[in-house]
């Protein structure tokens, strides 16, 4: 004998239907409960029918263990009459599968979920306008306005505050000296500080060197700050320099060279003596502003 | 002039005959590059070693020969190639089978004057090796430390071009050589003696003009010549343009130098500045001095970032750059 048909009478088989409503009273998503009870079962697997609107539901707990009763519900999701096929229950005990069951296929009639149509619909509300209103505006925001502006005010007074003219400020710096003037002032300045009497021999000579090469940097344009008295020796041979100017000025950065760089001490009166030595170079080469006379052109 | 300084001139005037004396022997072989050899003279007078970078055939080991013969020194010339080794350099110490015990052999380093041809052939470790060399003037062999005699100068060659199987020379290395003198093609007039002097089978015969004894006495006098306050302050201004170039009126050097100039930079403007003013028979030394020798004391020492190599800006416009913007005392 085989020991599928032994399992099937020692079962002692229990199939129920318990129906909500009666089978031709269904509506779309209802459930269709199926009751098992299967004294030696421990739990059961459902076979879902493929490609029918059926669905098959374990309800929870889907083992009961008052019985061995297992519950599982069917619900259908399409209208008109179906038929909720033979579905295939496979029976476990210890983990294994003993036997396999089918319910008995079943024919509902299923309806859909129409609005009720005793009643009258309910009308529609009236169009009602609602035009956009400068009040309605100003009633709504009137607060932020009024916050945007005194935050406004405040920003303008502190930027008018930080960029206020300062008290005591000058009008715009007047133009630069001539080159000349400006040789002509430090010398002056310089001729005031009495160095060589003070003992200050090397910051004399540091001083005259530095005004003769910054009034040759400034009237001629080139470097004279940065140079050697080499490098400057070879510069002014420019045929573009007044006559006389390496001449009388070459001699004047040696001998300032020595005082500096190799301990030179010259006598008090030769180091004042420079002085009116830069003057006379600085008077003697300094750019002419030539007189235009009356009907003569430039 | 302050009385020391006006002695000092004085002497210095009678021990720069021997300058122009070397010079002038030179000069029977040595067509030209004046300033090369020049460059020579700074670097042993002032103690300092000299690399001398220019493309093959601008006389550079001639030069460096030249020198060494007329001074009556010992020289050897080692020719850096790719399987050099440090032991080939310094010495060794070799075992002797006879008395079962070892033995030092010094190497060629060992001499008054190193021409280090083609130094950039040879691998780092015996570029290494030249390090203690060029610094400390001694070479440790084993376990014994060994002083060179002296004057001892490494003068050393290197090719800028073919620059494949080359190795360049580390920055602590490079920063060991007080010079770094580039040579240029010599002027159409002088390629004209070249020619002629060369193209013949008998060569003058130079003689030893100096001793080893008179190059030690004129550094000694070099070392005394004065240095004002005024200069070092240039020469710092000037180094820490390299490294601060933004403090210095020079903003826009600041993205284009990786590394400024070393203190040895300093150090070695100084040395060479009264070594170039002896050359001028003068005691005491000018700014002309620092900014003769600015650039071969500095070219080297300035790194140039990868903005710089961009816009084909080398350490010598840089160098050039900042003379231009330090104001001379």
């Amino acid at each position: 004998m085989r020991m599928r048909t032994f399992n099937v009478i020692l079962f002692a088989l229990l199939l129920a239907f318990q129906f909500c409503f009666g089978l031709d009273a269904l509506k779309i998503g209802d459930p269709v409960n199926y009751s098992i009870k299967i004294p030696i079962a421990d739990s059961l697997l459902i076979i879902e029918p493929t490609g029918l609107p059926v669905r098959v539901l374990p309800l929870d707990p889907l083992h009961k263990p008052d019985g061995n009763v297992f519950e599982f519900s069917a619900a259908v999701y399409d209208t008109g009459t179906l038929e909720i096929p033979a579905l295939a229950i496979l029976l476990f005990v210890k983990g294994q599968v003993t036997d396999t069951i089918w319910t008995e296929p079943r024919e509902v009639i299923v309806g859909s979920t129409l609005a009720d149509s005793a009643s009258a619909p309910r009308p529609l509300k009236p169009y009602e306008e609602h035009p956009l209103r400068v009040a309605d505006i100003v009633r709504e925001f009137w607060q932020w306005a009024v916050g945007a502006l005194v935050l406004g005010a405040l920003v303008f007074a502190w930027l008018r505050y930080r960029n206020r003219p300062k008290t005591g400020e000058v009008a715009p710096t007047p133009p630069p000296l001539p080159p000349a003037d400006l040789a002509i002032r430090e010398l002056i300045a310089l001729r005031d500080n009495k160095y060589p009497e003070r003992g200050m021999l090397k910051e004399q000579y540091s001083e005259f060197s530095e005004i003769l090469r910054r009034y040759v940097e400034g009237n001629w344009e080139f470097a004279a700050l940065e140079m050697t008295t080499y490098e400057l020796a070879s510069e002014l041979k420019r045929d573009d320099l007044p006559p006389g100017l390496r001449e009388e000025l070459l001699p004047v950065l040696r001998e300032s060279d020595l005082v500096k760089f190799a301990k030179q001490i010259p006598t008090l009166a030769s180091a004042n003596a420079i002085v009116d030595l830069g003057f006379k170079i600085v008077e003697q080469t300094k750019p002419r502003i030539e007189e235009v006379k009356e009907g003569q052109t430039v | 002039m302050d009385a020391d300084i006006r002695e000092l001139t004085l002497r210095i005037e009678r021990e720069a005959e021997l300058a122009d004396r070397i010079m002038a022997e030179a000069g029977k072989i040595v067509v030209g590059q004046k300033y090369m050899l020049e460059r020579l003279l700074i670097g042993l007078f002032s103690n300092g070693h000299v690399l001398l970078e220019g493309v093959p055939g601008l006389a550079k080991t001639l030069t460096i020969k030249t020198l060494a013969s007329t001074v009556n020194a010992q020289f050897q010339r080692i020719q850096f190639t790719p399987d050099l080794l440090p032991a080939d350099l310094v010495g060794t110490l070799v075992y002797n089978q006879k008395d079962g015990a070892f033995t030092t052999k010094k190497g060629p380093v060992f001499t008054n004057f190193v021409l280090a041809d083609e130094i950039n052939r040879a691998p780092a470790k015996v570029q290494s090796a030249l390090l203690e060399a060029m610094q400390e003037q001694q070479v440790t062999i084993g376990d014994t430390t060994y002083p060179l005699p002296q004057p001892f100068l490494v003068l050393a060659t290197q090719n800028p071009i073919e620059q494949e199987g080359t190795y360049p020379l580390p920055e602590a290395q490079i920063d060991r050589f007080m010079l770094k003198v580039t040579v240029d093609y010599p002027r159409r007039e002088e390629e004209a003696r070249i020619m002629r002097t060369f193209s013949r089978s008998e060569q003058p015969t130079l003689n030893a003009v100096a001793t080893t004894v008179e190059i030690m006495r004129i550094r000694s006098l070099v070392e005394s010549i004065y240095v004002d306050p005024k200069i070092e302050e240039y020469v710092l201004d000037i180094v820490f343009a390299s490294r601060n170039p933004d403090k210095h009126k020079l903003p826009d050097l600041k993205p284009l130098i990786q590394y400024g100039a070393s203190p040895r930079a300093s150090i070695f403007l100084l040395k060479a500045a009264r070594a170039h003013a002896f050359l001028r028979h003068r005691g005491y030394v000018v700014p002309e001095d620092i900014r003769a020798i600015g650039m071969d004391v500095l070219r080297h020492r300035i790194g140039v970032t990868y903005e710089a190599e961009a816009e084909e800006i080398n350490s010598e416009a840089i160098v050039e750059k900042i003379f231009g913007a330090v104001e001379v005392p």
